[in-house]
Parts: structure tokens; C-alpha cells; sequence
């Protein structure tokens, strides 16, 4: 049962994947918004000459993850109702390296390379078909890899089940994290501008 | 005061309030919303279980190479050592309960004559895994049905595909009908296996009927 469904009522499926597309759409608005169809400003974040990208996603995840406590927490979501995917620690790992080459090397991830797609920048289409040709690429090559692929499964794996604490001292320990790293990425920019 | 550190200050006291709180289930529900009604009627309709006939012909016709299938085995290991059920694998409740196997994969769930398995069904649905099944009559129902079945003296014409499956799939794994002594015994037929995809999408349809998006 997905939380939507859940907070509006009975909303069917295929109303519920509707309401999806609008938050999407709005996510997009507000990545673009924030600068992160930029791929200067992206890759500017591996050189700390620009935090832009460290300081929207952290303030985006602080907001989701204390919106959906205390929701959930009002019964008005239901957080256990939330997939959460499994962990395989190394080849999690190793797609982690990989990701992040591509992004310094293109300077857009994912989500981002749509958000420059869409608002005109080639260089976001360019991304979209490496991405696209990538995933064909993955799919043929699985056979190959699948040992790799399948290797240290440890399940779904959450914060507090590993530090055996409750969820919210993790998410007061991730709020303080994330202040700090606000705090330390404006003195790492006033240094390297 | 900055706009930022105003927001800085309420972030801090929001989760400084959830450390207080702790758990984010109201009434310290450590699980979500189960439907009930939904759970009863799967197993009072049997589409919680499955026959070792149906576990049989799965695993015969997945083939060694299909990792879909998990036949999950609860026993204890002494049990589990001395006899073990083709592609069995020992998992006790609590490691199962610890490292949830992928949602994906079919699970069918061993015991000894059945029960404990349906009590880690219950605990499967409750964790999101929707493709688990119970194995009607435990690992004591596959040797009784699979390995040592019983079959009339002579088959019968309306049944008689059925039971020469079951026949070929007992010598498939070793083991060796027998054959009823009184000729005029009635010997229930086996039910006739169903499909597993078949049965994941009538869980599914079950969860689309309620609104749940599978």
C-alpha cells in the first residue's frame, strides 16, 4: 500500500501514479531552480568551489526525513508501508565508483541530466543516451557479472537497524551531520573561490 | 537572525524531539498496516500454500539454474541434515526474519508438518513479501506425497494424466510409489498443480483490488 494512497484516502493505483508524475514534475522544477541543470555548477562540487549540490540534496533529504517521521509518526503516513531495497555491500560499491566518475566526467547524474534535457541543454540529451546505452549495455553483459552482481547480499538494511539505536537518534544524528557539513562546505568554498 | 539559521534551529529541534519520541509508529507499532481481512482470506481460500506435488513439478520444471525459486527450510539443522527436500535450504525463523530474502523471489516455506511455516507466511506478509507459500504438510508431507505416494491399483481414466505425473516425478526424485492393495480403495486424485505465476497474480490482483500498489 503506497503512503499516497494511504494519506488521500482510497486512491487507486493509477490515480496514485498520477499524483507521482506531479511530484516529479515538481522535483524537476525544483532542481532546476536550484541550478542543478548545470553541469559546471555540478561538477563544480568535486573541486568545493561550488557546495550548491551537497547543500540542496542534504536540505532535501533533512526535509523528507523529518517530514516523514513526524508524519508517520502523526498516522498520517506510514513509514513501514516504504520499500526498502536490499543491500549487496560490493557490488553497491563498486556501481558507487563508477556513478561517481560519470559524474565528475559529464557533470550531471541522472535525475540532472533530464532536468538539463528538458530545459534545453544538449550536453543533458548527451547524458540521457550514454545513460540509456549503459543500461543495454548492463543487461547484456549480466551473465558476465552476476557473480559480482549477487555477491554480499545483507537484505534491507536500515541506520537503526545497524547501530542498533531507534530511528530517532539516527535522525538527529543525520541532522547534526548534515548542519555541520552546511557549516564546513562554506568555509571549504570561501577558500577555494 | 539569518533565514537559514532559522531554519537550522528548527531542524535541530525536530529531531532532536524524534531522538525523545523515538520510534516514528504512533503507539510504537514496530510493523504497518496489515490487511487483516486480505491475510484471512488467502489462507482460508489455500492461496497461502502449496502441494508438494506443485513444489515438485516447480523445481522440476525451474531446473537447477532457477534462482526465482528458494525452498526455504525452518527445521532445526539435525532435522534439516538428515533429511533435506531438493533445493532445500536451512534458514531458522530468526535469520530469515533478520535478512529478508529478496521480494522478487519465490519463497516456499518448510516445516516439519507444516506449522511453523505458516507462522513465517504471517511474518513474511507482514514484511512486504508477497510470493511466500507454505508447504502443506511440511517436509513429512513431501515424503508422504512426493517419495512414498499412495496410487490405485488401477488408474483411473478421468485422473489418469495426474497420477502419472505425480508417478514420473516420484521416480524423478528417487523415490517409489505404492501401489494400493485393495484395488476398489478410493484414493483422492492430486489436485492439479498450478501455474506460480498464476498464483503471484492472483496475490497481486489482490492487492490491486485493495488499492495497494504492487
Amino acid at each position: 500500500m503506497s503512503p499516497s494512497a494511504e494519506f488521500v484516502g482510497t486512491l487507486a493505483p493509477s490515480s496514485a501514479f498520477g499524483l507521482a508524475f506531479l511530484v516529479g514534475v515538481g522535483f524537476g522544477w525544483f532542481l532546476e531552480r536550484g541550478g542543478m541543470g548545470n553541469a559546471r555548477k555540478l561538477a563544480a562540487q568535486f573541486y568545493g568551489t561550488d557546495m550548491a549540490v551537497l547543500k540542496v540534496m542534504f536540505s532535501a533529504i533533512l526535509t523528507a526525513m523529518l517530514g516523514l517521521f513526524w508524519l508517520s509518526w502523526l498516522g498520517v503516513a506510514d513509514l513501514s508501508a516504504m520499500f526498502v531495497p536490499g543491500t549487496w555491500l560490493l557490488p553497491q560499491a563498486v556501481g558507487g565508483i563508477l556513478f561517481g566518475a560519470g559524474f565528475v566526467i559529464c557533470g550531471l547524474c541522472p535525475g540532472t541530466s533530464c532536468v538539463a534535457a528538458s530545459s534545453g541543454k544538449m550536453d543533458g540529451v548527451a547524458v540521457i543516451g550514454g545513460m540509456l546505452a549503459g543500461v543495454l549495455l548492463f543487461a547484456e553483459l549480466l551473465p558476465l557479472i552476476e557473480p559480482l552482481y549477487e555477491a554480499t547480499p545483507l537484505g534491507p538494511l536500515t541506520l537503526p537497524e545497524l547501530f542498533g539505536v531507534s530511528y530517532g537518534v539516527v535522525v538527529l544524528g543525520i541532522t547534526v551531520m548534515a548542519l555541520v557539513a552546511f557549516r564546513v562546505a562554506e568555509r571549504i568554498e570561501a577558500r577555494l573561490r | 537572525m539569518t533565514h537559514e539559521r532559522r531554519l537550522a534551529i528548527v531542524a535541530l529541534i525536530l529531531a532532536a524531539g524524534a531522538a525523545v519520541v523515538g520510534s516514528p509508529f504512533s503507539g510504537g507499532r514496530a510493523v504497518g498496516a496489515v490487511e487483516l481481512q486480505a491475510l484471512a482470506r488467502a489462507a482460508s481460500a489455500g492461496e497461502d500454500r502449496v502441494s508438494s506435488f506443485e513444489l515438485a513439478r516447480w523445481i522440476r520444471d525451474g531446473g537447477a539454474a532457477d534462482r526465482t525459486l528458494r525452498v526455504v527450510d525452518l527445521r532445526s539443522r539435525e532435522a534439516f541434515e538428515d533429511f533435506t527436500l531438493p533445493r532445500g535450504e536451512w534458514i531458522p525463523l530468526d535469520s530469515l526474519v533478520r535478512t529478508p530474502p529478496d521480494p522478487e523471489t519465490r519463497l516456499v516455506l518448510v516445516s516439519a508438518d507444516g506449522a511453523l511455516a505458516a507462522q513465517a507466511w504471517v511474518l513474511a506478509q507482514l514484511a512486504g513479501h508477497r510470493n511466500a507459500w507454505v508447504l502443506e504438510g511440511g517436509a513429512l508431507g513431501w515424503i508422504r506425497e512426493v517419495l512414498t505416494p499412495v496410487v490405485p491399483a488401477v488408474l483411473p481414466d478421468a485422473e489418469r494424466e495426474l497420477w502419472e505425473e505425480l508417478i514420473e516425478l516420484t521416480r524423478y526424485y528417487g523415490g517409489e510409489p505404492r501401489r494400493a492393495e485393495d484395488p476398489d480403495e478410493p484414493i483422492p486424485a492430486p489436485a492439479a498443480p498450478r501455474d506460480p505465476d498464476a498464483l503471484v497474480e492472483l496475490l497481486v490482483q489482490e492487492g490491486r483490488d485493495r488499492g495497494c500498489g504492487w
